[in-house]
């Protein structure tokens, strides 16, 4: 890992890049060929590395938390409920159909 | 073209996902079980039309984000599109980055989520504006492409950018602001 200061972080047009492309990176939204160079880069350049495991952890955390919640034990069974009707009414007007 | 008897065996393994969702567009339970009942309903009988082998999962949460605007939004007598104050990038990180690396021994994401309860990040969530809360709940807990989202939303990529990027700063500025205000101590 090569040593940076604050200083350095701002004149390099590399962490300047990375950083520009943070949320592009994360969102799977950069070609190939800019993946690469980013990747490249955070593997020399520990402070943007940890600018981008910043983001990601704090992704990964608020995911876990909302989908986390489940519903009521008793709602699934009525959502299938409701599925079996409508499948039974759409046998029902169509006989032998299907 | 699928076959209905079939709809349930497919749709329903993504159903603790979609409720999930439904809960953060309508932040309570009992609206979040009606807007599902709903999804399931208009997605079973349009599963005539969905298209075997394209990407089911994207096609429900189509159905999802319909639903919520046309019937929710409905409701509100005025529509939630209020604008957010810029923020400063990186918010959190520069808050709370340094303090982090003090617990060793956890994998990282749960040390930094230890700043935070689980009812602070949903309340953090809740807090944004509408048109802020569904592209973020849709990009990073979803984890649509912009194009996804745009097409859900019906607004142009460049809007789905740029709410993005105001209201995930707005989102660490509400959990910064819930854990100050507890004193920004870890919670386990
Ligand atoms: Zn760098
Ligand atoms: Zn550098």
């Amino acid at each position: 890992m090569t040593d940076h200061d604050e200083a350095h972080e701002h004149l390099d047009g590399y962490c300047v890049d990375a950083l520009r492309e943070l949320y592009l990176y994360l969102d799977g939204e950069l070609t190939v060929e800019r993946r690469v160079t980013i990747e490249v880069h955070l593997n020399e350049c520990s402070p943007c590395m940890e600018k981008y495991e910043f983001e990601e952890e704090l992704r990964i955390g608020i995911r876990k938390v909302v989908q986390g919640v489940e519903p009521a034990p008793e709602f699934r069974g009525q959502l299938l409920g409701m599925i079996d009707q409508l499948v039974e009414a759409d046998r029902q007007s169509n006989p032998g159909g299907g | 073209m699928a076959d209905q008897t079939l709809f349930a065996d497919e749709a329903m393994p993504f159903m603790n996902q979609i409720y999930s969702a439904a809960l953060r567009m309508t932040r309570n339970a009992s609206d979040a079980e009606d807007l599902v009942q709903e999804t399931y309903l208009r997605a079973y009988r349009g599963f005539g039309g969905f298209k075997e082998g394209s990407n089911l999962r994207a096609w429900l949460y189509r159905i999802l984000t319909n639903t919520f605007i046309n019937q929710y939004r409905a409701r509100q007598r005025r529509p939630d599109e209020t604008e957010l104050d810029e923020q400063e990038d990186l918010y959190l990180l520069r808050r709370i980055g340094g303090l982090e690396a003090v617990n060793a021994g956890r994998s990282a994401e749960d040390e930094l989520m230890d700043y935070f309860t689980d009812g602070e990040v949903t309340s953090a969530l809740d807090d944004l504006p509408e048109n802020f809360r569904l592209p973020v709940l849709l990009a990073d807990v979803e984890g649509f492409s912009y194009k996804e989202i745009a097409e859900m939303l019906d607004v142009p990529i460049g809007t789905v950018m740029s709410r993005l990027h105001r209201g995930r700063k707005a989102l660490q500025k509400g959990l910064y602001d819930y854990a100050s205000s507890r004193g920004l101590s870890p919670t386990s």
